[in-house]
């Protein structure tokens, strides 16, 4: 009954003949990565699913389009497939394979074979999923950038769906950390989608790993990225959210990691910002609100130890080029937790070290409003730079 | 209310004497109980008991005598029973304007004094909203987020209750004499605080309690870290009280005190309704409709 399959086997005399198999069953139609694993169970390896018998096919439910696949399975096109798999750095990873991702595994409907260009070892390293809207804010952009640069080189590899906005952004923030970055495509690998991030793709696939669960020659459909989104979610120990509006698709992929019991990371926004509904609404079904990239490095319990380099500072982000304006507004420390004064401090103090002052007295003097006075004289208060005397005078505690 | 000239007396005892009148029974039978008795119970206030301010007891009378200003002591029938429930209720509160609002459904709304235009534009469109949904609004009546608070409900149908840190016969901050002014033709001021007293940054603390402790729930709008609105929402939480968060930008400073909430688990609100939904379960609310 499988005569053309045998020839193969003959003709070929390949090693790796299971992997044949496995990608036959990929390109089997109706088996969908649930089907997949059902049959694993069943028959044992899918080789066997091919070897069984008519009855058996009959006894598991098998439709006749599939049985006649079965008969007849597209050797074609797994010889197309065997061809990619050829070029340096294609890989394939079966559910059975020892190095397939064991976040992954768990997950409910876990791809039963992944394409891979570039660092296989990665897929099994700690990561973080990053994503958010194709269409953020400028100040959104930013944020992903930083917090993948950051948490990069804090030793976590990121993980996004390479489309455009924070996915794509995402990416190239980490390729600016350590280079470990992992993308999942909708596609097959031979093909880049969106067109533009062609050079993303190439630079990823040096230093991190494109990865898909669709055949190479896969083209792009709509169906399909929803569907990746379960795996960028589930090779993560978390889910980061930046900026996705109400019916993102961003939301899919914090979605699954709740299905999955992963963490979902929130970054909240102005209440005025329509980009950032999404986000107020996982915050509100509970998802951890997100301030600073150090709040998620405590959150799933990852320690480093000092920076090698004596001059960076633990909670900022390690600087390169082109982030030095950038990297104090994605994770300030506030002046006063690091007692520096700001310049209108230091001028009240200024005033009070000639004696104590009224509130009244230092708004004549500064020409900053009461209250604005009133907040800073509270701060430097706390601070123990300043005390209150009776009849509500504020003194220089040194002076 | 009986010998009111006793529960104000109380009123200038250096601490809160609140907690003694379950066991005297009433302001009357504690400074009348004498040394041995006191030193049992209160020894740390002995020397004002043997000599209370009555020179100030008189002013208060004095302040009292002018039309719209009230006293309501913790055993009257006008005392808010919420501000009652809690560990330390003042025993007397001053009161200018409408002493019945202290008894409706109110919604706390706290934050900096130095906010950002956003911020107090929030404040003010939050209590117009919820003040027209038949909410009693309540805020400290300082500069920034509280003030746009009283503002906002006065723009609504008016209910608005100040807490003040200070004694009623002042006004304070000094640009607040006009919405003093209108809260009480519509609304409430009140302190636990007799007439005279001066601002005193301790005093700020202790009001705090109380503005939590009127309301249902208290709506912080942008505090930093360290702010003194987290202070109130510190009360309503230690009072059981529910606690509403508007969020914002990571990169605004504003709003570090805020999501620090977020994090321990206080309800995020984005609009009026989410906070309305949250306090249908008081039948208060439902009570003014």
């Amino acid at each position: 009954m499988t005569s053309l399959k045998n020839c193969k086997i003959i003709t070929t005399l390949k090693p790796n003949i299971e992997e044949e198999y496995w990608l036959a069953l990929t390109h089997a139609p109706g088996v969908g990565p649930v089907k997949f694993v059902r049959l694993l169970k069943h028959f044992g390896h899918p080789r066997g699913v091919f070897e069984a018998d008519h009855d058996e096919w009959r006894a598991f439910k098998m439709n006749e389009v599939l049985i006649n696949y079965l008969q007849n399975p597209n050797w074609q096109i797994v010889e197309k497939d065997m061809q990619w798999l050829t070029q340096s750095g294609s890989h394939l990873l079966t559910l059975e394979h020892p190095d397939y991702p064991p976040l992954l595994r768990e997950i409910a409907s876990a791809p039963p074979m992944l394409f891979i260009r570039g660092d296989c070892a990665l897929l099994s390293s700690k990561q973080l999923a990053i994503v958010g809207t194709r269409h953020p804010s400028h100040e959104g952009e930013q944020t992903a950038r930083e917090f993948a640069e950051y948490l990069s080189h804090q030793g976590l590899t990121i993980t996004s769906g390479m489309a455009l906005g924070i996915d794509g952004i995402s990416h190239w923030g980490a390729l600016r950390g350590t280079g470990k970055t992992i993308a999942v495509a909708g596609t097959g690998l031979d093909r880049v989608y969106p067109g533009s991030h062609r050079t993303l793709a190439n630079k990823i696939a040096e230093t991190g790993a494109l990865i898909s669960e669709f055949p190479p020659g896969t083209a792009v459909r709509r169906e399909n990225f929803p569907q990746r989104s379960r795996i960028v979610s589930g090779l993560s120990l978390g889910t980061l959210v930046i900026e996705a509006p109400e019916r993102s698709g961003a939301l899919y992929a914090a979605a699954h990691a709740t299905k999955q019991k992963r963490k979902v990371f929130v970054i909240p926004g102005s209440i005025y910002n329509p980009l950032v509904k999404g986000n107020h609404k996982l915050l509100k079904e509970g998802a951890t609100l997100i301030e600073t990239a150090a709040d998620i490095l405590k959150d799933l319990r990852i320690y480093r130890p000092a920076p090698e380099n004596p001059n960076t500072i633990k909670t900022l982000p390690t600087p390169t080029k082109n982030s030095n304006i950038q990297k104090s507004k994605v994770l300030p420390l506030s002046q006063e937790v690091l007692g520096i004064e700001t310049d209108e401090d230091a001028r009240l103090l200024g005033y009070l070290k000639a004696g104590p002052l009224s509130i009244d007295n230092l708004v004549e003097q500064s020409g900053l409003t009461a209250g604005e006075i009133s907040s800073k004289l509270l701060m430097l208060e706390l601070r123990g730079l300043v005390a209150v005397q009776t009849g509500g005078l504020y003194a220089h505690t040194n002076y | 209310m009986k010998d009111p000239e006793y529960w104000l007396a109380l009123a200038h005892a250096p601490r809160n004497l609140g907690s003694l009148l379950n066991h005297f029974g009433s302001p009357r039978h504690l400074f009348e109980a004498g040394p041995l008795e006191w030193r049992v119970h209160c020894a740390d206030v002995i020397k004002y008991l043997q000599k209370p301010n009555w020179y100030a007891v008189e002013n208060d009378i004095q302040w009292l005598a002018q039309t719209g200003n009230h006293l309501i002591t913790l055993d009257h029938s006008d005392y808010p029973p919420f501000l009652r429930e809690i560990y330390d209720p003042p025993p007397v509160l001053f009161v200018r304007g409408d002493t019945l609002l202290l008894k409706s459904p109110q919604l706390a709304i706290v934050g900096t004094r130095s906010a950002s235009s956003e911020g107090e534009w929030t404040a003010r469109t939050f209590a117009e909203n919820l003040s027209n949904q038949g909410l009693t609004i309540t805020s400290g009546l300082v500069f920034g987020i509280e003030g746009a608070s009283h503002w906002g409900a006065l723009a609504g149908q008016g209910k608005t209750i100040a807490v003040a840190g200070w004694g009623l016969d002042q006004i304070y901050p000094a640009e607040h004499s006009e919405l003093t002014q209108k809260i009480v033709e519509t609304g409430t001021i009140i302190s636990e605080l007799p007439p005279g007293t001066q601002i005193k940054r301790m005093h700020f603390r202790s009001r705090s309690r109380i503005i939590s402790g009127l309301s249902l729930g208290t709506l912080l709008i942008e505090a930093p870290e360290y702010s003194g609105a987290l202070d109130t929402v510190r009360f309503a939480i230690e009072q059981g009280r529910e606690v509403f968060v508007i969020p914002g930008s990571i990169h605004n400073p504003l709003v570090k005190g805020c999501h620090q909430l977020i994090k321990e688990g206080a309800k995020l609100v984005e609009n009026v309704n989410d906070i309305l939904e949250e306090l249908q379960n008081y039948h208060y609310i439902e009570a003014q409709h």
